[in-house]
């Protein structure tokens, strides 16, 4: 697909990830030049690319080391070392004497290190083509219920969901009841887009149920600019996600019942599934 | 894997998993018991795995050693929100560009973060990633796609207030 201001940041993550092509790499600048204003955005999208933070390493690596011939490694305190270095070079001092005096023809030849080679694994980064394939979406596992008042509201709805609904996902069906509820997905990438999520949001709801508080994930679906933002207490989404999920109108699609966040002249649809919920907006 | 193999594991890549997890947990302490932890399940396993899986073994060990530990001490870095002054326009210019970014990290579901530390800091391929974290490869590219873009918004955003 040629590049377009609809997909461009998708290209220019694949600049990044090292994904393009010579000739798309080119058709990507000839893009820019038409639009020099969304090379700032290039730039940035180049700064997401984290360099390795070598001020963060472990910091006593012998302590997890284990003896070749028996005997634990021990890290030594720091006055510990020096002994062991002082009472090493006393040895080899005295070591060299005995060795000189015995054999004053032999010259010592001195400890040449040499660096172990090591083999690195081979990595590659891999471009991946678009997958076409539509992803089959697993079951959810079921959650335990929240403690608090909205917690309990929320299994509650769910409860009721789940009786409604064919509790395996199918996401023909999904699409169908997303659509019957007046929500319309034109193109194939929406349909994997909601399929993909999906799995996401499963995974994240299996984590979650085994903790005390509920963690989720919303899904927040603007064409391509896709973001999902995680919680961890339904209470606290209309803070935490900071007005990128805002308040649904129908409540009945809204089992949590934030608070409204809104912003002006953002167009809102909403569909969800038994046990996952998806909202998304589209900027007008 | 010999034990000269498991100490030669601990000089290739104790401290990049320490990164990984040091960054996605966000804590000193904690990330060097994960560590720590994570290589003493694999000394313990070191005659069951091979050298050249080793990586691969003691970052996923590592990354489920991580998710335990979270869910043990109830323990979850909120997402950070930005700074409400500086939407004011009075953000100052030495706006320190490693921190920016740190905090742009910060902000992404620890999902997202974890498929970009694995993809950065390691130069794992997605198939890598998603063996590691239990995902789907085009699972992992989208991940990696909605982080670039939260963290390139974000920083857009800040980039206006210079």
């Amino acid at each position: 697909m040629k590049i377009n201001l609809d997909n461009y940041e998708a290209w220019m993550v694949d600049y990044i990830e090292g994904n393009l092509s010579a000739d798309q790499q080119r058709e990507l600048q000839e893009f820019l030049v038409f639009h020099p204003e969304l090379q700032k955005e290039l730039d940035a999208f180049s700064m997401t690319k984290l360099p390795v933070d070598t001020s963060v390493y472990y910091p006593n690596k012998e302590a997890l080391k284990q003896p070749v011939g028996g005997g634990k490694i021990i890290a030594m305190g720091s006055w510990k070392r020096y002994a062991a270095a002082a009472a090493a070079v006393c040895t080899l001092f005295i070591g060299i004497r005995m060795f000189n005096g015995n054999n004053n023809n032999n010259a010592i030849q001195p400890y040449a290190y040499q660096r172990p080679s090591i083999q690195l694994p081979n990595k590659t980064v891999t471009p991946i083509a678009q997958d076409k394939q539509v992803i089959p979406v697993k079951k959810l596992k079921s959650v335990q219920p929240l403690g608090d008042k909205n917690g309990v509201q929320f299994a509650e709805d769910r409860q009721k969901e789940n009786q409604q609904h064919n509790p395996e996902i199918n996401p023909i069906q999904e699409i169908q009841f997303a659509q019957s509820s007046g929500f319309h997905f034109t193109s194939e990438a929406d349909i994997r887009d909601m399929i993909n999520i999906s799995e996401v949001e499963t995974q994240d709801v299996q984590f979650a149920s085994n903790t005390v508080y509920q963690n989720s994930t919303v899904i927040s679906l603007n064409d391509n600019k896709t973001v999902v933002d995680w919680w961890l207490d339904a209470q606290a989404i209309g803070n935490e996600v900071e007005g990128v999920i805002s308040e649904v109108k129908d409540t009945e699609l809204n089992p949590f019942k934030r608070k409204a966040s809104a912003q002006e002249g953002v167009k809102e649809r909403s569909f969800k599934v038994p046990g996952v919920s998806y909202y998304s907006r589209q900027a007008n | 894997m010999t034990p000269q193999e498991y100490n030669k594991t601990v000089d290739l890549w104790a401290d990049g998993v320490y990164r990984f997890i040091r960054k996605s947990l966000n804590h000193d302490d904690d990330a060097r018991d994960v560590v720590q932890n994570a290589f003493e399940i694999l000394w313990k396993n070191h005659e069951n795995v091979q050298f050249d899986k080793a990586k691969s073994y003691l970052f996923s060990t590592a990354y489920h050693n991580m998710i335990d530990h979270v869910r043990k001490h109830k323990r979850m870095d909120y997402v950070e929100e930005i700074d409400e002054s500086a939407k004011g326009g009075t953000a100052e210019a030495q706006v320190d560009v490693k921190e920016m970014i740190d905090k742009a990290l910060s902000r992404l579901p620890e999902v997202q973060k974890n498929c970009i530390l694995l993809r950065d800091y390691e130069g794992y391929s997605y198939e890598e990633i998603g063996e590691l974290l239990s995902l789907s490869e085009s699972q992992v590219k989208v991940y990696i796609f909605r982080a670039r873009q939260t963290m390139k918004e974000y920083l857009v955003s800040i980039y206006h207030l210079i």
